[in-house]
């Protein structure tokens, strides 16, 4: 059932783009408003039953595995940098 | 929320403003007067250690879903000690602090504390009561509190944004418990309830749902049921 689709806002409107074809569809301003979409924001869209679930796009999505205590996330590459430096903080001993 | 304008951040950020007993524990609560344990060698390694019991703020460090079972608390949880951050030696930025975790104006007086992620002890879940809990994180402290824990494992450095995405369903279902509970309903109905199969979402369960990010309906479901 999910679709993975591209679109670009011009709220009130939406400009969807699959397998080379595009349409526009309508959004409520209100619904864009509240996101904080603008103009040429990228979305991702997936329908979940009878519900359009919209994802802002961008490279830090997470992909999950699993549900419940069972779930984990792959936290992409790209959202992870190495500590900058040495620790400042004093070693452990007993009066901590 | 991919970057903050202020390091550490505010109270502000980092705390619910308010909490009642309604509230589940949930990761980074702080409580006080909570007993710590410590085994300090006795000298020789053939002999059992010294063993010190402190009373003292700590805060919990068990990921939600290995602080309950069957929506009931495991007996034996993990805690680390919440030190004084200003004898810490912290730089004013925080740089190289990897193995702390920020607690800001923790207890409304202007200074901040900190986890100390490098030390942990179990303890038993009877002595985290809700009368003893200082602060719960917000949904950016808990973010906040979870980069800080991976920074202190692994050094590396993961952004908000991605941690904070990933953990919006928990987030979603801790928030639906308190309303359970608030309701006046059995705590330990509510897991039950969420694992249940509802033909409003073609079958799966609700917690299938809400990790679908459909909390709006799952709540609304919920409130008809209460």
């Amino acid at each position: 059932m999910d679709q993975s689709l591209g679109f670009m806002t011009s709220a009130p409107s939406v400009r969807v783009q699959r397998n080379g074809n595009s349409r526009v569809l309508p959004i409520p301003a209100d619904l864009a408003r509240r996101a904080h979409a603008d103009l040429r924001d990228i979305y991702d869209v997936e329908l979940v039953g009878e519900d359009i679930i919209y994802r802002r796009h961008g490279a830090h999505q997470v992909s999950t595995q699993g549900t419940g205590g069972g779930r984990i996330g792959m936290i992409p590459t790209s959202a992870v940098t190495p500590a900058p430096q040495r620790s400042s903080v004093p070693p452990l001993d007993w009066d901590f | 929320m991919t970057a903050l304008a202020e390091w550490p951040p505010s109270a502000d950020t980092f705390y619910l403003h308010a909490v009642t007993a309604h509230r589940p524990l949930f990761q980074g609560d702080v409580f006080r007067d909570v007993p710590f344990t410590k085994a300090r060698s006795a000298g020789n390694p053939d002999r059992d250690p010294n063993v010190v019991i402190e009373r003292r703020m700590v805060a919990l460090l068990g990921y939600p879903c290995d602080i309950y079972n069957d929506g009931r608390l495991v007996k034996v949880q993990t805690v680390a000690p919440v030190v004084d951050a200003t004898k810490m030696g912290i730089p004013p930025d925080w740089d190289g602090a990897f193995t702390l975790a920020p607690l800001p104006d923790l207890l409304g007086d202007g200074n901040t504390y900190a986890v100390d992620l490098r030390t942990a002890a179990n303890i038993d879940a009877s002595y985290l009561t809700t009368d003893r809990r200082v602060r719960a994180l917000s949904e950016d402290g808990w973010a906040l509190f979870r980069q800080r824990t991976i920074l202190c494992d692994t050094r590396a450095m993961i952004e908000l944004a991605p941690l904070r995405d990933f953990g919006s369903p928990l987030w979603a279902e801790i928030e639906l418990w308190q309303e359970w509970n608030e309701a006046g309903q059995d705590p330990a109905a509510f897991q039950p309830w969420l694992d249940t199969h509802d033909p409003h979402f073609g079958g799966f369960t609700r917690r299938s749902a809400l990790e679908r990010r459909l909390s709006g309906q799952v709540r609304n479901l919920m409130r008809l049921a209460l």
